[in-house]
């Protein structure tokens, strides 16, 4: 008897439950709902205060963050952000280049504030986005990617398997120096080839550190693939160890240029 | 470490050396010239000189084989194995970019 009123329960609350769905119509509010692609400003502004401490990497440069679409569909036209919480609200300017910046507000630390995008969670990957002057348009300077890969880590922005062991690589004093952790950067165009490039010194950079692994073992929980034309890895400790310095180049030999 | 993950290292690693056919471990830049021809050789072309090669697939069209000497990019995917064996570390490999034909756009030999 009670296994049948049970199930009778049951049943009507799925009928209802279809009903209302078929009764409803469905509108998205953007920015309300609850699995907004969002950050922890609190990590945010801890990443901001690595980049400070760590400024001698790139003197000649400051500290933007940047985001790339994650999935196929994913539009980055009305991209709008804010720090949002529970009593706060403040909107962020966003470039056209999908960079920002954010300012520093003790209030909306302490209301332990999101930085929230108006798109689903999982839909853009995050990075730190650091440029020196004067380097030229088709390269990238090794101590610019350092202090990105920093920043990054103090500030959560990569996406990855939050496996114990993971976690507490990314919680290290300098993981991106010490460690051959695979941070995945992207590059301005679908990439090739990285040559680093010091004085008159030159070296290919491995194609294994290029496109990501073949079969990324858990890929929903990777933030790269979407683009995985435009992806490169550093392994700092191995280059720093090698000799080349902050200033080092890695210049770019785009899938599209000439051979 | 456990033995089953011994063996599961050992059986792995064993699995993940080098690809294709061998040729690129003694290739020179001068015969890589005569063998690849940029805007001619296809894909069955290189198969056929190289063998089988590591192959990843971009949304734009094109692909990518990767030929390496040492340790396959297979291994990059395995989960803490790739903090420290990597193929990153071969010190020869050839990469071959093609265009949405098949046709050969550029390629690389790192000696």
């Amino acid at each position: 008897m009670r296994k049948t009123w049970l199930a009778g329960a049951a049943w009507l609350c799925i009928a209802a439950a279809a009903l209302a769905e078929q009764s409803v119509p469905k509108v998205e509010v953007q920015g309300t709902a609850q699995d907004r692609d969002e950050k922890s400003y609190r990590a945010m502004l801890a990443g901001m205060d690595v980049f400070e401490k760590n400024h001698g990497l790139a003197p000649a440069a400051s500290l933007r963050f940047k985001v790339f679409p994650r999935r196929a569909g994913v539009s980055m036209e009305g991209l709008m952000l804010q720090i949002a919480g529970d009593r706060t609200g403040i909107p962020v300017p966003l470039a056209p280049d999908q960079t920002f910046t954010l300012p520093k507000n003790a209030a909306a630390a302490d209301d332990d504030a999101m930085v929230r995008f108006n798109r689903h969670a999982g839909s853009l990957a995050w990075r730190a986005d650091i440029r020196s002057r004067d380097v030229p348009p088709n390269a990238r300077r090794l101590g610019d990617l350092l202090l990105e890969c920093r920043v990054a880590m103090a500030g959560d922005l990569v996406a990855y398997v939050h496996h114990p062991i993971n976690m507490l690589i990314a919680k290290m004093d300098d993981p991106c120096r010490t460690m051959p952790i695979n941070l995945f950067y992207f590059a301005d165009r679908p990439v090739f080839s990285v040559t680093l490039v010091s004085g008159s010194r030159r070296s290919i950079l491995p194609a294994a550190l290029l496109h990501g692994p073949v079969a990324p073992m858990m890929p929903d929980h990777e933030d790269w693939i979407f683009l995985r034309e435009r992806v490169y890895m550093v392994r700092f400790k191995s280059l720093y160890d090698q000799g080349w310095t902050d200033d080092t180049l890695l210049q770019f030999d785009d899938m599209d240029d000439d051979a | 470490m456990r033995p089953i993950w011994l063996c599961i290292a050992a059986f792995v690693l064993a699995g993940c050396a080098s690809t294709g056919n061998g040729a690129v471990k003694t290739l020179t830049q001068e015969r890589a010239a005569q063998a690849i021809v940029i805007g001619k050789s296809t894909k069955a072309d290189i198969g056929a000189a190289f063998g089988a090669a590591s192959i990843t697939t971009f949304a734009n069209g094109y692909e990518l084989w990767l030929y390496q000497v040492g340790y396959a990019k297979v291994v990059d995917s395995l989960p803490y194995v790739n903090l420290v064996v990597n193929s990153a570390d071969n010190k020869r490999e050839l990469s071959i970019l093609f265009d949405r034909n098949g046709v050969v756009k550029k390629y690389q030999l790192r000696e």
